[in-house]
């Protein structure tokens, strides 16, 4: 009787605690879906500035969602539809890629951080100038690593 | 960046000045001094300058006027968006909005001139919902040219500047300087900092 209702706690106890490892995950992946599309504000600023950029002009999303404006005109259009920059994915992320003819570069959360900080990329390959280096802290990199891993 | 082949920021602004007297003369086929000074480098001077043509074009406000008309007796930075570009224009247009504030009165007359080059896709009330999101004060205007008009305007401000981005965008974040005669006589590399566009725009108003 003693050892059923031990055992039964305790599953009970295993139940709440993957319950709250998964509500843990989602606020997770919902902040960083926010860093993302810059409802929450990222701090970066361009190589050489000393001003920091405002929010608007920060978001991961201006370059790297799938989403784009589609402009009238054909060239604009064609802009548009063409992406800036990559999509970025979790699986895009951990294969290994080269950057304009570089050694290939896989990432991980640490390598997302690095290179978001730095600019340079882990084979040590940098990244556009017209993408802003980030103040980012660790909770935010790995907030991001696990929005990005979901989509 | 090569740094062989690109001036460095005082390199191009004491070049500005060594070119102020060549600058003076109006914009036509170069003769052998201008020849023989003329840039070649993706920013910095130009020399000879360049007369920018009498495109009609509409304003944020709704005004249509022609692009000299809205140059004439200001020094003006002017930059290429389309606000339906949401990966270089944000960051072009926060550059605009800084140098703005920055500016403080300090260039009488100096203005921020934003073109787009989706002209069948900018009103002018997109204009002005994008000039609005960078709390654009006034000074700072967007207009759009006509579709015939974007092509020959992009060659005519970009023409021997920055590289162009691979694809059909067209466009730099470069900023183009233009004197009070409405003559083309300074770009910037691409995305420059506040400081590099306010002087530019200084040393062009310094010279008259």
């Amino acid at each position: 009787m003693g050892l059923a209702l031990a055992a039964a706690l305790a599953a009970g106890a295993y139940a709440v605690a993957v319950q709250q490892r998964s509500a843990d995950a989602a606020a997770q992946r919902e902040r960083g879906a926010a860093l993302f599309d810059g409802r929450a504000p990222l701090a970066g600023r361009l190589v050489g500035h000393e001003t920091a950029l405002p929010a608007l002009a920060t978001r991961c999303a201006n370059c790297h969602d799938e989403a784009s404006a589609t402009p009238a005109s054909e060239a604009a259009a064609s802009a548009a539809a063409k992406p800036f920059a990559t999509a970025l994915t979790g699986a895009q992320l951990a294969q290994a890629r080269p950057r304009r003819g570089g050694p290939p570069s896989a990432y991980d959360a640490a390598r997302l951080c690095a290179v978001l900080r730095s600019g340079t990329d882990p084979a040590h390959v940098m990244i556009s100038t017209t993408m802003p280096r980030y103040d980012v802290t660790d909770l935010q990199c790995r907030d991001l690593w696990a929005f990005l891993g979901a989509r | 960046m090569n740094r062989a082949s690109h001036p460095t920021r005082r390199q191009a602004l004491l070049a500005l000045l060594a070119a102020a007297p060549a600058a003076a003369q109006a914009a036509g086929a170069p003769n052998a001094r201008d020849v023989a000074r003329s840039s070649h480098f993706p920013f910095g001077p130009l020399v000879p300058t360049r007369t920018l043509a009498r495109w009609p074009v509409t304003t944020h406000l709704g005004v249509a006027t022609e692009l000299p008309a809205l140059l004439r007796g200001r020094v003006t930075a002017l930059q290429l968006m389309f606000t339906g570009c949401s990966a270089t224009c944000p960051i072009q247009g926060a550059l605009f909005a800084q140098a703005q504030r920055d500016l403080k009165g300090a260039v009488v007359g100096a203005q921020f001139l934003s073109v787009s080059i989706d002209a069948l896709g900018d009103t002018p009330a997109a204009l002005a919902a994008w000039l609005k999101q960078f709390s654009a004060a006034p000074g700072w205007l967007a207009a759009v040219p006509r579709v015939q008009d974007v092509d020959a305007l992009v060659e005519r401000l970009g023409s021997g500047g920055e590289k162009k981005p691979q694809g059909p965008d067209p466009h730099t974040g470069q900023v183009y300087v233009i004197d009070r005669r409405g003559e083309l006589v300074f770009r910037t590399a691409s995305m420059p900092p506040p400081a590099q566009i306010l002087d530019a725009l200084r040393q062009v108003d310094a010279r008259g």
